[in-house]
């Protein structure tokens, strides 16, 4: 018998599976998602910064060379801002401005600006070369101390303590006068005096002199030596006819420190400041740059170096010549960007033409008192007695006016 | 629902953009030769940064010399200082700063009691009377030796300034250069050297990190302590230079590390150099105060004639002193002479006597009363120099000047002769008869004039001679003897 069996298949009700995604289920989902988070997260800073376009945005690499001004475009805040609008600014060390027009004018042309420290050294540049001149920004030729070197001029009458209404004293009006004529030059051949002498309080035996970067190369210099010709000549610049035996009497003022170190601007912010740079020459901006960090970085100001403001003021104008377009491109930036205008100030820089009040704003806003400034200008001797002069003092090789 | 795998890529491409590894680079460096202590530290720049410095070491004397040269083909230079390459008339190339040493003095801790304090003019001295012995680097090399001959000359000088040529025209090294009692090849050398004599020298001339490096490294029997002279200091602020502009990218990157807090932190702990960033706290021993720098000359020609003055060390002095002992001289004058020689004895700083040299005492009125020489070999005898004069008689038989030159003459050999007088002339020969018979004097002979002397003759004696008068009319005799000493 055969069984009737049943040879149908037996049917499965083949049910589709509520499918989800793979990339919607949780153990998924969630690793990716937070990965997702922190690339968006990325790409928004990056966008908020300006890098984001920068695979995508071909980079102008602008050549530059200048001295002290490097500490700008060396800034990282200053360097990123600049790179958001596609530029790298590569920058090349030229000692001091004035080398810019010494040794170094060959080069000038391989380069699309220049940013010499000061007006003069800036003039003659671009009567040589031409070029498109900015003035961004401005800073005051100034004397930074140590305390108790400020204090020993107050005490030979050579300075006078700033009242400010914090109380710190950070800033001293220099007595331009009494410090050229009495303290460095003191006449009938007597040799300067030394620190101790003039107070004992300071433990330093050397004569009493504001050390400078060298007159030949650097604007500070230059410019120092033009503020010590005005004193010694009565108050007025040095002409022609006078310009040579001025320059012979203040000889002995730039002979007492010998080699002249370079970086006095930087070196006086060092551990060691007070060993290698007690009292120096520099700009205003260095200071306050110095002050905001230390603000930033202690809370409070550093009450041990002081600033000294010549009561014969020199306004030291930076200026940068363009002599591409890329290198103009850099020049409006740095002029109208408010980004960098800000990162100037807070650098220490002034903005003098279009904002006069603007450091001293932030001074205030960082809890810093603001200086006075003598509304009396030192003139400078014109270019060609100028250089005159520094040739003298420093037995350097000749700049002719006009180069 | 594509988005986010989109957006997933988009960020991993620009991340990959932006953050790219630097490109090793292998850079040649001129270097300063102490700065192979920092050959671990090297190791670490090329891990971060993949940049590879390779020192190629000598004193800085020397690599700056090849610099100026144009000698050396380096891609960077890494020396103690680039004050020797600007006084070279070098164009200083970008140089920043990494890290700062003094010079100072490290003495035995069982010596350095009377030297706490000191200045360069206490070492003198006591180098001078063979008190203290001590290693120094080559100068003619090594940038701590000329450093060493740069601070004990200006501190000679005494005139807060700069060194200039018209400053050393006299040699006032020869008493510091005395305790010289061994010259290495460089900075590290002479630390090196010192661990192999210490049972025979008292000190060594070196930078701070060399003197703390050495105490640090269990090889010295007696730790030294250090001296940082207060008459000044001469800092080193090791800056790294670019020469070749092309591996500017290289260089900034190595200077980038180099000045990052947690570099200067391994720099102070390994090398015991002070860092040069502020936020960067010391070690104890590295924050003793160091005092003032001294101004550094700015001519090549002073540093010129103090290696001449190094290379006359060890040479046995002479000096021949012609002492009026009229009894014109009675009272203050004979006792401000006495008192010089008891200086020059016992304390002169860097004029006092020294060991090797040989002191002539002529003493003259109407003829030469007394010739005695003392040959100074060790401290005793500047004890009887001290007191050479203490008991010396006076005599009321005139004042021979030009005859008791006469003698001293005979007898100076390669010396100098220092004359010293209140009176006129008024026995003996006669200034002409005496420039009569030395028509081509034998000895450069300086005069020191008091009370009513003849200026005019003994300028024109001294002047023939290529010597000077020097008035001590107003001032103290010792301050004239100071004058001239070392002067030849």
């Amino acid at each position: 018998m055969v069984a009737n069996r049943s040879t149908a298949e037996p049917a499965f009700a083949v049910r589709r599976p509520k499918t989800r995604a793979i990339y919607l289920r949780k153990r998924y989902l969630l690793p990716f998602g937070v990965s997702v988070a922190v690339a968006l997260a990325g790409v928004i800073a990056m966008l908020t910064s300006g890098t984001i376009a920068l695979p995508f945005r071909s980079i102008t690499v602008v050549r530059a060379m200048m001295a002290s001004k490097i500490v700008y475009f060396q800034d990282p805040e200053v360097r990123r801002i600049l790179m958001s609008h596609g530029v790298d600014v590569q920058v090349t060390d030229s000692g001091g401005s004035r080398q810019l027009i010494r040794d170094r004018q060959d080069r000038v042309h391989e380069f699309d600006f220049v940013m010499p420290s000061g007006q003069a050294s800036a003039e003659l540049i671009h009567e040589r070369f031409g070029g498109r001149a900015y003035y961004p920004f401005a800073s005051p030729l100034v004397l930074g101390a140590f305390r108790e070197y400020a204090e020993a001029l107050v005490r030979a009458g050579a300075a006078v303590k700033q009242d400010d209404e914090k109380g710190l004293g950070l800033y001293y009006t220099l007595k331009l006068d009494v410090f050229v004529n009495e303290l460095s030059l003191p006449g009938n051949g007597a040799p300067t005096k030394t620190w101790a002498q003039v107070d004992p309080r300071v433990d330093n035996r050397n004569q009493v002199v504001a050390q400078t970067p060298n007159p030949c190369d650097s604007y500070s210099g230059s410019a120092w030596l033009g503020l010590v010709a005005f004193a010694a000549n009565n108050s007025v610049p040095p002409n022609e006819r006078s310009a040579p035996e001025v320059a012979e009497r203040i000889k002995p003022v730039f002979e007492i420190e010998g080699l002249h170190g370079s970086g006095i601007g930087t070196s006086f912010f060092h551990p060691d400041g007070r060993t290698s740079a007690p009292v120096g020459v520099m700009y205003e901006h260095q200071y306050i740059a110095h002050q905001f960090t230390a603000v930033a970085r202690t809370g409070a100001a550093d009450t041990d170096r002081v600033l000294l403001y010549p009561d014969a003021h020199h306004r030291t104008e930076p200026r940068l010549i363009a002599f591409s377009p890329a290198g103009e491109l850099v020049g409006d930036l740095v002029r109208d960007d408010p980004g960098l205008r800000r990162r100037a100030l807070e650098l220490g820089f002034r903005l003098d033409n279009k904002e006069p009040t603007a450091l001293p704003h932030l001074l205030r806003e960082r809890g810093l008192p603001e200086p006075a400034l003598s509304s009396t200008e030192g003139l400078l001797p014109r270019p060609d007695n100028l250089e005159a002069m520094i040739r003298e003092v420093g037995d350097c090789p000749e700049i002719r006016v006009p180069i | 629902m594509r988005l986010p795998v989109l957006l997933l890529v988009a960020a991993a491409v620009l991340g990959g953009c932006t953050t790219g590894t630097p490109e090793p680079a292998a850079l040649t460096v001129l270097a300063s030769s102490e700065l192979a202590d920092l050959e671990p530290l090297l190791a670490d720049l090329r891990r971060d940064t993949g940049v590879e410095l390779k020192l190629d070491r000598r004193g800085t004397i020397r690599a700056a010399e090849e610099l100026a040269a144009g000698g050396a083909d380096h891609d960077l230079a890494w020396l103690s200082t680039n004050r020797y390459l600007a006084l070279k008339g070098v164009d200083l190339p970008l140089s920043t700063p990494t890290m700062l040493s003094p010079l100072v003095l490290g003495v035995k801790a069982g010596k350095a009691g009377a030297l706490r304090g000191a200045s360069w003019a206490d070492v003198a001295s006591r180098a001078a009377a063979g008190e203290l012995r001590f290693g120094m680097a080559d100068p003619r090399v090594s940038g701590s030796g000329m450093a060493a001959l740069i601070g004990v000359a200006t501190a000679a000088a005494g005139t807060g300034a700069a060194l200039r040529p018209e400053d050393v025209t006299c040699d006032k090294l020869q008493g510091f250069l005395t305790g010289q009692a061994f010259g290495a090849s460089g900075a590290a050398e002479v630390g090196d050297e010192y661990v192999r004599r210490q049972d025979d020298v008292d000190a060594v001339v070196a930078y701070e990190s060399t003197v703390l490096s050495l105490n640090a490294s269990g090889r010295l029997r007696e730790p030294l302590e250090v001296v940082y002279p207060k008459d000044g200091i001469v800092l080193s602020d090791y800056p790294l230079m670019l020469l070749k502009p092309d591996k500017r990218a290289a260089y900034d990157r190595a200077v980038e590390w180099l000045r990052s807090p947690s570099a200067q932190r391994a720099i102070m702990e390994r090398t015991s150099r002070r860092p040069v960033d502020p936020q960067v706290q010391r070690t104890e021993e590295l924050r003793e105060p160091i005092g003032t720098a001294l101004y550094f000359p700015g001519t090549q020609e002073v540093l010129n004639s103090l290696l001449a003055a190094y290379d006359r060390a060890g040479e046995q002095g002479r000096v021949v002193f012609v002492l009026d002992h009229s009894t014109s001289m009675a009272g203050l004058r004979i006792a401000g002479l006495r008192e010089a020689f008891a200086t020059l004895g016992r304390a002169g700083g860097f004029d006092r006597f020294r060991v090797g040299e040989t002191v002539v005492l002529v003493r003259f009125a109407g003829t030469v009363m007394e010739e005695r020489s003392i040959v100074v070999r060790q401290a005793a005898d500047l004890e009887v120099l001290a007191g050479a004069l203490a008991s010396a008689e006076l005599a009321d038989d005139g004042t021979a000047i030009w005859s008791a030159l006469d003698h001293a003459y005979r007898i100076v050999g390669d010396g100098t002769v220092v004359l010293m007088t209140d009176g006129e002339n008024n026995a003996g020969m006669s200034a002409d008869e005496f420039l009569g018979k030395w028509p081509d004097p034998p000895a450069r002979t300086y005069a020191i004039r008091f009370g009513e002397a003849d200026p005019v003759e003994l300028d024109r004696v001294a002047r023939a001679t290529g010597g000077r008068v020097v008035d001590a009319t107003t001032g103290s005799l010792l301050e004239a003897v100071k004058e001239i000493r070392g002067c030849r």
